[in-house]
């Protein structure tokens, strides 16, 4: 009797086993070939800028000025030439990586929370909870984001969490739009019933029940937000209301590379590029993630 | 239909109230709006009490707000800390070059993405598909001020450098030549360029996608069954069905115009609002903040709404399915 269970299970073992939902999903990303090469590409200036600074950049070069060497074109010495007061140009790209990643991330992470709180109450409950948050969500889309951030820097100061508490507060709108359209959908599903019956409370429903399944849409959103969020950083930054220096970020690189544009058109060009493949990978990334967890879903 | 704009109304209204609040809430943090007389030694303590009555800052703030509010909505929206001038005023002399820049871009961006958006739907999968959506990705992850910065070193820095005839980088008209329309096209072509960009990557994928969408309904079948000519098919069936849900993009996307333009005009010391937007940013000064906030949010509203209720013209199903 055994024997034969197990021969059953033998049997069992050598067919091929189906492929979970994430496998399912994980093919269909790697079968997104400019995603994938998006994402290795995007893997590779991660790991530069987190690791490059302890192995082989030091550190003055990137923050102690050098009047010796005031804005010098690329040279093997700097591979990507100097600033207008004299530091490594490719040292401080990598250190502002460092900045303008984090920043995109934990804003990213903040836009997220909010919006998914305020979605899911709005989607959930309805009525006149929904028309409050969803009218409040209506007056952040109103006001130009650009316009606002500017303004709360100019209230809040500058510094690198301000930057970043700002971004998210002032992102969290498309987020809590998904999430609440995804509860409105689920809610009305009869596991959702089902958890109800067995005296589930609106809580456990909304975030173990509820919130799990709206997941796909928003890890597709969360990969966006962060390249607009870099978007965002950097302009204000280049605009001289973000990250202030000496700390670099991508975006205040190109403060001043306005007033040497004619001299040392060089100053301008890298830490732009920086930021456009970062971004342009991000996007692919979200992209390939949207095919693969909802084929269904609308750009 | 008169329902349906009633209904539009009613929503607007408390998005514009919340407008506002948000602008009120600016004010009030930027401190005691008495704080200007105080130093001036023309202005005795009885001077200080009548002031603060006429203004309404003995009240409570929720009264303050309704007195701020009153004088919004009869033109006084308070002085520059800086200039002393009518905020009103200052805008509204700026307000005009922005809408240049914001205009221009629109139709340029508009012509552009109904080309390629319609070449893309009908020549799915060729090689110049590819071409366009590819580079429309570009376009999206492409920064503003960046691209500016680009253009400004390829057309004005190199161009002047091989001697060729270079297209000007900086302001509205060139400084000691003529203010004609002429000078001020040659001087659009930049910044236009570069507000356009991302509007461009945007419209072309999604009319491609509304396009591809109409091109599947049965009724463009049926328009060919009955022996209708591809172009007729295209143009008066599927094209003009396909450009409807547009409109409510172009009208959600002009908060990002009014972004994009802030920094388009620092790129190209453009002089429009944007630019005194920073300017007056950088001085600290709330009153002016506070003025282009409240009237760029009441024209996204106004324009929301207008783009409601032409959309319900446009396609009777949207009244219908209300």
């Amino acid at each position: 009797m055994t024997a034969a269970i197990e021969a059953l299970g033998n049997v069992k073992g050598q067919q091929k086993n189906p492929p979970s939902i994430w496998g399912l999903a994980m093919r269909r990303f790697l079968r997104h070939r400019a995603g994938v090469i998006a994402s290795s590409i995007f893997l590779l200036i991660v790991l530069i800028v987190a690791l490059a600074p302890a192995l082989f950049i030091e550190y003055d070069a990137a923050f102690r000025p050098n009047p010796l060497q005031i804005n010098t074109a690329p040279s093997r010495a700097h591979l990507l030439g100097t600033d207008e007061v004299g530091r490594d140009i490719l040292a401080r790209l990598i250190y502002g990586g460092r900045i303008s990643l984090t920043v995109g991330v934990l804003a990213m992470a903040v836009a997220l929370s909010l919006g998914t709180v305020l979605g899911a109450l709005a989607g959930y409950f309805g009525g006149f909870v929904d028309g409050l948050i969803m009218r409040f969500t209506d007056v952040m889309l109103s006001i130009p984001e650009l316009f606002l951030i500017i303004a709360f820097s100019v209230f809040l100061g500058s510094s690198v969490s301000t930057i970043i508490i700002s971004i998210g507060l002032l992102n969290w709108m498309p987020v809590a739009r998904i999430v609440r359209s995804m509860f409105l959908q689920i809610k009305e599903q009869e596991f959702v019933t089902a958890a109800r019956c067995v005296g589930a409370r609106n809580g456990r429903i909304m975030w173990m029940h509820i919130l799990p399944n709206s997941v796909a849409p928003l890890a597709v959103a969360a990969t966006l937000a962060i390249g607009s969020a870099i978007l965002t950083e950097t302009s204000v930054s280049y605009l001289g209301l973000g990250i202030q220096p000496p700390t670099p970020s991508w975006g205040n690189m190109l403060k001043n590379a306005q007033d040497v544009i004619w001299s040392a058109p060089w100053v301008a060009v890298f830490p732009g590029l920086a930021i456009f493949v970062t971004t342009l990978c991000i996007n692919f990334m979200g992209d390939a993630l949207r095919d693969a967890l909802d084929p269904r879903m609308k750009l | 239909m008169f329902r349906y704009i009633v209904k539009r109304l009613l929503i607007a209204i408390p998005v514009l109230l919340g407008v506002s609040l948000v602008a009120f809430f600016l004010v009030q943090a930027s401190g005691d709006p008495m704080a200007v007389y105080y130093s001036n030694p023309n202005i005795t303590a009885e001077d200080l009490v009548r002031l603060e009555k006429t203004y309404g800052f003995d009240k409570p703030v929720a009264v303050q707000y309704l007195y701020w509010l009153r004088n919004v909505l009869r033109g006084d929206w308070g002085q520059s800390f800086q200039t002393h001038q009518d905020v009103l005023a200052m805008i509204s002399e700026r307000l005009g070059n922005t809408l240049i820049l914001m205009f221009t871009s629109l139709a340029v961006t508009l012509l552009i993405s109904l080309v390629l958006g319609i070449y893309t739907a009908t020549h799915q999968y060729s090689a110049g598909d590819y071409v366009v959506t590819g580079l429309s990705f570009f376009g999206y992850a492409m920064p503003t001020f960046w691209f500016g910065l680009m253009l400004i070193i390829l057309f004005a820095v190199k161009t002047k450098e091989a001697g060729l005839p270079a297209l000007p980088a900086a302001g509205m008209y060139s400084i000691r030549g003529e203010r004609t329309f002429g000078q001020l096209l040659l001087h659009l072509i930049l910044p236009v360029t570069v507000l356009s960009l991302s509007s461009v990557a945007k419209y072309t994928r999604y009319l491609r996608s509304s396009m591809l969408e109409v091109i599947s309904q049965d009724y463009i079948r049926t328009a060919r069954a009955k022996g209708l000519s591809e172009r007729v098919v295209l143009w008066k069936h599927a094209f003009r069905n396909a450009l409807i849900p547009l409109v409510t993009l172009i009208m959600l996307d002009i908060p990002f115009l009014f972004s994009g333009a802030l920094i388009t005009e620092q790129v190209f010391a453009w002089p429009g609002m944007g630019r005194m937007y920073w300017e007056h940013a950088m001085l600290v000064d709330y009153p002016v903040l506070m003025g282009i906030i409240l009237l760029v949010s009441s024209l996204v509203v106004i324009c929301n709404l207008i783009a409601d209720v032409s959309y319900a013209i446009i396609d009777p199903r949207i009244r219908i399915n209300q």
